[in-house]
């Protein structure tokens, strides 16, 4: 039981630094629209959720938005992130927790309700509905980026040791009756239930 | 191997795809003429706090407490050439003009800046 909490705090350590590393990358990356973010870190979020659980992939992605503002933002753009973050979390656990997507699904109408969110905190900021007339670049950008990190998180998280995750309980599918999308680990029956413990 | 992508997210990208599409075509009906007299207006939180007519070539030093922005008039367009914010997307976006009066603008986040087109007493 202690060993799997501490191997808990541990990956949740290691996935979070990989996150920051994430965010760090891609500002690096051009991007054909001025502003526009893939969301790399997000796939971590994609993995903690179904493995880790909500509470602990919030932490996660909490953690990551405060410190990355803290080193390469400001108190500005922690705004914008913060009111992303929270939105695209929600929703993607929302659609996790309740099977209406699988991780793609997910991903994609997080990043796109990461960018709504971000044009509301825009017009409060800049101080006009003028705002909107983002709302096709956003829509489309978050749709691809999410796709893309979506469906690495797909690729990835079948494929991850199951021994990082001790106690990961759920598996994820898309919809009950279409295996199609259905992520799961290789042995969903010996899965013991030591999440409590903790 | 199970598949990535399931009938139901390809239908929900489609769908998001189309609303993406459809707006971009109404932003481009949206788009004006152009003609007539303009003002590029520039606000800081919301408030007015210059407009510069876009017949007469002007530079315009925006000073606030988040940072400095340079603005520029030039042949009937308004563009930020340079300004002291780590993403540099004002001054990326290039010139506004008076066909995007009503479907673009030009916004420095950091600094909470905003360029906007105006027809002259508009205000």
């Amino acid at each position: 039981m202690n060993r799997s909490i501490s191997r808990r705090v541990a990956v949740s350590a290691v996935t979070c630094a990989l996150s920051l590393l994430f965010s760090y990358l891609e500002t690096f990356i051009p991007m054909p629209i001025p502003g526009v973010k893939i969301g790399l870190a997000n796939l971590i979020t994609l993995i903690l959720l179904p493995t880790l659980g909500a509470p602990t992939a919030a932490c996660v992605s909490l953690l990551r938005i405060s410190l990355s503002a803290l080193l390469f933002g400001s108190p500005v753009s922690f705004v914008y992130s913060l009111a992303g973050g929270i939105v695209s979390f929600a929703v993607t656990a929302l659609i996790l927790k309740f099977r209406l997507f699988g991780l793609a699904g997910a991903s994609i109408l997080g990043g796109v309700c990461h960018n709504l969110a971000q044009i509301v905190v825009a017009i409060f900021l800049l101080g006009t509905a003028k705002v909107f007339v983002l709302l096709p670049w956003l829509l489309l950008s978050g749709t691809v980026a999410g796709l893309a990190v979506g469906l690495l998180g797909a690729y990835l998280l079948p494929r991850l040791p199951r021994s990082l995750f001790p106690g990961a309980k759920t598996t994820v599918s898309a919809e009950s009756s279409d295996a199609a999308s259905s992520v799961s680990f290789e042995d969903p029956s010996d899965r013991t239930n030591d999440r409590k413990d903790g | 191997m199970k598949k990535l992508f399931s009938r139901r997210e390809a239908v929900l990208l489609l769908s998001l795809l189309l609303i993406a599409g459809a707006l971009f075509l109404i932003l481009f009906l949206l788009r004006g003429e152009g003609d007539g007299e303009w003002d590029a207006v520039i606000r800081y939180r919301g408030q007015t706090v210059a407009r510069l007519p876009l017949d007469v070539d002007t530079e315009y030093e925006f000073e606030c407490e988040e940072g400095v922005n340079r603005i520029v008039v030039r042949d009937g367009a308004v563009l930020v050439e340079s300004a002291d914010c780590k993403n540099q997307i004002c001054v990326r976006h290039g010139t506004l003009v008076p066909a995007d009066a009503d479907v673009d603008f030009i916004s420095c986040a950091p600094h909470r800046l905003l360029i906007v087109i105006e027809r002259r007493g508009s205000e």
